[in-house]
């Protein structure tokens, strides 16, 4: 990888494609059973247990609140280096290829962050980038345990 | 701090520090001997500061160690127990010591020269250093060996610079290659041990051990050498791998006057045993010595006594005294210190958990890969499983620590807190092994210091006061701790003035928490309770110690943090005792596995009492009062929390929602089949009966923390992995109760009456037989319930045997040794195996009713027959309670005599017996027993027992009934249990020595015996068993009053 250019894993969820930088990355595994925490928010999918570590769910869709209906569920579950949160992951339909961008391709493309789509997920999505068939989302992680909690704290302020 | 390295540095100094303080602590109590260990145990820490902190450049503190160390010099080696005010400036200079440790970056910034100047001041007393004779010492081993063991010397610190300091080994450097012994000098006052033991302590591996042996007795020095010397040659004798070992000696007052007795013990012998040869050397035959042709045909003065494996003539004289003597003298001496322990990360040891984590996933995914698979593959597997297990369980144990390291603190500032109060107190800490979870013994750090501190300002009075009361100046507090049940139970006890009753009801309505009619109801122990409630406190003023009222809120508050408890008991005038109870780890806790929606919650077990089974159309049913729904619970309402309403609203519940709860549950959508199940929980203080649609049974987990991102969510306190790999939440119970906000039935219940006085309540069992009677036998008595199918049962003679575990068991059917009615036939039976039997003996059951907890008031003999305790109603019904002790004799027959008379009295035996035994010797006259115990059925059980071996038995309830009888009649033995109301045993027992009762007392207790052992004997019982155990019980009692085993008087 030259100086100018970031790898990203990619995922696509609700036929859309989204990526996370790859150093962020601990591993992706197949699916594995998920436990339901009763009391947490939507997008929390539960309690996983990878080799005796238990791993904080998240749903992709959930939390992008993208359109669920038809769509199969998640497969597969993205983790996070502890760099990134403390032990979580994220649930995605299909993980795709590792995609690799010009800096300058998606420096060019940062002014195109408000077009995307997404309502309610500030600071979830860092930038957009042009993929040659398609565009790719580039999230942030770092933001989706905060989201949590805020949303958390804001219910039990009611 | 500056430098991880230091670190390392900061930890170990804080250790020697406590090392040294607790020696010092524990001078103002030694005696002679003990004061020699103990400055040389603080000695050594203080020169390995020394080292230490020159070795890293830290010099304020290498000088006021030195200072310190050279003001411990002048003390060792025997010459007495510094005086007070010199432990005084050493403890002031580990202060000084601790304070610049704690702040090592600025410790040079320290000023410490007015504490070395009052340490050289000290210092300047020493005495003269003037050689006082010169040894030979011969070492029993190669040179080679000799040169590490006396360089480890010098790195345990034990010695100087290759010095005793009161030994010079410098001078014998040249002569090592070709001499196996070296010169060393005795300077001022020193042993022979001292040298010797500095040489074992040093010799860490352990490969030589105890041997060859000299009598020393009034020799001059010249001779003491020359006897040495001689011994070598009888060594040499001995082969070529023999130890010396000697008896202390202190040299300080001249020449010593008593056999000095030295063992011999070869090390390389092919037996097991070691042998042991001794040798007495007179001091007139000195000379002679040197070869041991000229000892032994000496044998007037000179007895050498070897086995014939060492010594190839077979030596002729007998075995005397002397080498009793000698083997005995073996046990002073002091073990050689290994490193037995290691500093570890704890990060470490929670990566090794994880690990093992991992570990036991794989191994249940083999399990079940391998499952139906046969052979060797099974083998292997079974055997991962059980090394996993085993793994499991050691890596647990390393997070354990003894709760000793927590005490160690307290004696210091019990001390200093006395001093400063002007009170005299004494700190007497029991069951310092005990150990507990590193997390929680952190955690119980500062109530524990809380509570200390309370009992010595608030509970113990000044000396003044103390006399006038008619006690001892000097207070106790008594800091045990004993392990039970998964729990670590902490009593912090004072002999104090107590807490007056008065004074809290007072307060209590001063702070309208209470009006006076509403305190007329409530027992002293609940009327205690009150004093947790924050801003309460009954100190007349507010010391600069304690008294300020928030203390027992946040003691309370931290333990209960623990998933522990704490309760207060006070006698106004005897003083307060504050027990607390908390889990021995908070990793693993015992959990009751449950399921509401196919999804599985773990229960922690902690606040069970019960759980009842709701059965539609059963006895119970959920009833509503205006928004709650209730179950009764024998005489109370239980609150009722749904779990599955709690986990589906993620809100606090409102009256909307519960009124919505009440609707959604109406009784009539109950299909018909639907059986739940309420867990009983307590919790903070309150009851309330948690709903759940399954019970899966009861799991240790391992608890793993919430997510942090999680942690606002409050009905959950963690997660686990299940067997199967999956997760399960753990219910933080306090959490579901707040959520539901539920507060439960009056606390007054809650705290638990039947805890704390297990002897007065019983969990039972109750069960049939026949179709009409109902049976009852305690759960103690009761060592497991076997389910069999009655194809299984064998038949020999009228005799009936199932195998159980490889052993033939035989059943008993109730009826064919009982008054009662038979059993019809059914394929699957239960089976009872009743504990403290020893032969294998089932008792035939054909349904368990329940269990119940219940204080048992027993009726005697309304059924008349032998094999019934006595009956109580229960639920309702009439249930018997069975005498195991009755059917085993009459299956084994192993009581002393079959002729028991069916009155158990057992007038019989006594006479068949004195026939036996010489009967002029022996008036007929039958021991007589006094047995004191509160509980009406243990009092009945025992009573049998005792009367079966024919021995006339008087009952009393307490102890001052107990003590009332003992004026008014004559007893052979006391028979006692501790834990009564009004007079416990302890107190009991010490009464009746006071007023000079002779008599062999027997402590007969639940208590465990490990705990309480030396408590019982310091209170003057001579025996301790345990309730319930027959064989033990008996033979103990037949030993204290003289009887024979099997003997019947």
């Amino acid at each position: 990888m030259t100086g100018d250019e970031a790898l990203f894993c990619t995922f696509e969820a609700a036929g859309r494609l989204f990526g996370v930088p790859i150093e962020d990355i601990k591993e992706v595994t197949a699916e594995v059973h998920c436990t339901g925490i009763p009391h947490s928010p939507d997008c929390v999918r539960g309690y996983v247990n990878i080799r005796g570590q238990i791993i904080l769910a998240l749903d992709l869709k959930r939390l992008l609140k993208l359109p669920l209906d038809s769509e199969p569920e998640a497969k597969r579950l993205v983790i996070f280096k502890q760099v990134v949160g403390p032990a979580f992951g994220l649930l995605v339909d299909e993980v795709g290829e590792i995609a690799t961008v010009s800096k300058s391709n998606f420096a060019a493309n940062q002014s195109v962050h408000s077009s995307v789509p997404v309502h309610g997920a500030h600071g979830l999505v860092d930038r957009v980038c042009r993929l040659e068939k398609q565009l790719l989302v580039v999230l942030n992680p770092r933001k989706f345990l905060p989201l949590i909690e805020n949303e958390l704290s804001s219910k039990s302020s009611i | 701090m500056t430098d991880s390295r230091y670190a390392d540095f900061v930890l170990e100094s804080r250790e020697h520090l406590q090392v040294f303080e607790q020696s010092m602590l524990a001078l103002e109590k030694a005696n002679g001997g003990e004061v020699a260990d103990l400055i040389d145990a603080s000695f050594r820490v203080v020169h390995s500061l020394k080292g230490n902190s020159g070795f890293l450049g830290f010099h304020a503190v290498q000088k006021l160690s030195h200072a310190t160390e050279e003001v411990l010099e002048n003390y060792r080696g025997g010459n007495g127990a510094p005086p007070n005010h010199v432990v005084e400036l050493l403890l002031i200079a580990i202060d000084g010591l601790a304070a610049m440790i704690e702040d090592l970056d600025h410790s040079d910034s320290h000023d410490v020269s007015a504490l070395l100047e009052r340490l050289r001041a000290i210092e300047t007393h020493r005495t003269s250093q003037q050689p006082f004779a010169e040894l030979r010492l011969h070492l029993p081993m190669p040179p080679a060996s000799v040169l590490p063991m006396l360089r480890s010397l010098d790195a345990t610190s034990s010695v100087r610079g290759f010095h005793l300091p009161s030994i010079d080994f410098t001078k014998h450097v040249s002569a090592w290659p070709q001499l196996h012994w070296f010169d060393c000098k005795l300077v001022a006052a020193s042993s022979l041990f001292e040298v010797k033991r500095a040489l074992v302590n040093a010799n860490r591996d352990r490969t030589w051990s105890e041997l060859g042996a000299v009598d020393l007795t009034g020799m001059s020095l010249s001779e003491l050498t020359n006897a040495l010397e001689a011994n070598t040659s009888l060594t040499d004798k001995f082969g070529k791998a023999t130890d010396l070992l000697y008896e202390p000696v202190d040299f300080s007052v001249g020449a010593p006057k008593a056999p000095i007795l030295c063992v011999a013990r070869k090390r390389e012998s092919s037996e097991s045993q070691p042998h042991y040869a001794s040798t007495r050397i007179e001091p007139s035959t000195v000379a002679e010595e040197r070869s041991v042709d000229s000892a032994v045909p000496a044998p007037a003065t000179t007895a050498i006594v070897l086995p014939p494996a060492i010594v190839p003539p077979p030596a002729e004289q007998p075995p005397t005294r002397e080498s009793v003597v000698a083997a005995k003298s073996l046990e002073p001496i002091v073990p050689s210190e290994k490193i037995t322990s290691l500093r570890i990360q704890v990060d470490l040891l929670d990566r090794l958990m994880t690990l093992v984590g991992e570990l036991t996933l794989v191994r249940n995914q083999s399990l079940l890969a391998f499952g139906e698979i046969d052979g060797t593959p099974r083998a292997i597997i079974q055997r991962l499983n059980s090394v996993t297990s085993e793994l499991q369980e050691t890596v647990l144990k390393t997070r354990m620590q003894p709760v000793g390291n927590l005490f160690g603190r307290f004696p210091r500032m019990v001390r200093d807190l006395g001093r400063q109060l002007g009170k005299q107190v004494e700190l007497v800490m029991i069951g310092q092994e005990v150990e507990l979870d590193k997390t929680v013994l952190e955690q119980l750090s500062d109530p524990l210091t809380h509570l200390i501190r309370n009992s010595t300002d608030h509970g113990l009075e000044t000396p003044e006061v103390r006399q006038q009361a008619g006690k001892s100046a000097v207070g106790k507090i008594t800091l045990s701790a004993t392990a039970a049940d998964g729990q670590v139970i902490i009593e912090i006890r004072d002999d104090g003035r107590g807490i007056d009753p008065n004074a809290v009801r007072a307060k209590l309505v001063a702070l309208g928490i209470k009006t006076e009619a509403e305190l007329q109801r409530i027992s002293s122990k609940e009327l205690y309770s009150y004093i947790l409630l924050p801003g309460f406190s009954t100190a007349k003023q507010v010391s600069d110690v304690s008294g300020r009222g928030v203390g027992m809120d946040v003691v309370k508050t931290n333990i209960e943090r623990l998933e522990g408890s704490l309760t207060i008991d006070s006698k106004p005038g005897f003083g307060t005792s504050i027990i607390l109870r908390v889990p021995l780890t908070l990793a693993i806790i015992p959990c009751l596995i449950v399921t509401v929606s196919d999804e599985r919650f773990a229960v922690p077990q902690r606040g069970l009492e019960e759980i009842i089974c709701l059965h539609p159309g059963g006895r119970g049913a959920i009833e509503h009062s205006y928004d709650e729904e209730l179950f009764r619970l024998r005489d109370t309402l239980l609150p009722v929390v749904r779990l599955k309403e709690v986990l589906h609203r993620n809100s606090v519940f409102d009256a909307a929602t519960k009124a919505q709860i009440m609707i959604d549950n109406a009784p009539k959508d109950r299909s018909p089949d639907c059986i739940e199940y309420i867990l009983v929980l307590r919790t903070n203080g309150r009851k309330f009966g948690l709903l759940v649609s399954d019970v899966r049974g009861t799991e240790e987990v391992v608890v793993k923390p919430m997510h942090p991102s999680l942690k606002k969510i409050g009905i959950f306190a963690g997660a686990t992995l299940m067997g199967d790999g999956k997760v399960a939440l753990i219910a933080n119970i306090d959490g579901i109760a707040e959520h539901a906000d539920c507060y439960g039935t009056e606390p007054t219940e809650s705290s638990g009456k039947k805890e704390r006085d297990p002897a007065e309540v019983h969990r039972i069992l109750l069960f049939e037989f026949g179709p009409k009677e109902q049976f009852a036998l305690p759960l103690v008595q009761i060592r497991r319930i076997e389910s069999i199918s009655m194809d299984q049962v064998e038949q020999v003679g009228n005799q009936s045997f199932i195998t159980i575990e490889g052993v033939a068991t035989r059943i008993v059917q109730l009826d064919k040794y009982l008054n009662v009615s038979g059993c019809e036939s059914k394929s699957n039976m239960h089976l009872l195996l009743p504990k403290f039997v020893a032969e294998p003996m089932g008792i035939l059951v054909s349904r368990i009713v329940d269990t119940d907890t219940l204080a048992i008031d027993l009726q005697e003999a309304s059924v008349e027959d032998p094999g019934i305790l006595g009956t109580a109603i229960v639920r309702g019904k009439l249930s018997l309670f069975i005498d195991t002790q009755f059917l085993r004799e009459k299956l084994f027959g192993t009581l002393p005599d079959e002729a028991i008379s069916d009155d158990g009295k057992g007038a019989m035996p006594m006479q068949a017996s004195d026939r036996r035994t010489s009967p002029s010797a022996r008036p007929v006259v039958k021991p007589h027993v006094l047995l004191v115990d509160d509980t009406p059925f243990f009092r009945e059980v025992v009573k049998r027992y005792f009367e079966r071996i024919g021995l006339t038995v008087t009952t009393a309830v307490d102890g001052i009934d107990g003590l009332q009888k003992l004026d008014s009649e004559k007893f052979d033995l006391v028979v006692s249990d501790i834990e009564m109301p009004n007079m416990n045993g302890w107190e009991f027992c010490m009464a009746a020595r006071e007023r000079g009762c002779q008599t062999p007392f027997l402590a007969l207790t639940s208590l465990s015996k490990h705990e309480n052992a030396s408590k019982a004997s310091e209170c003057g019982f001579d025996q301790f068993e345990e309730k319930l155990d027959h064989d033990r019980l008996v033979g103990s009692v037949r030993n204290l009053l003289g009887m024979e085993q099997g003997e019947a008087r």
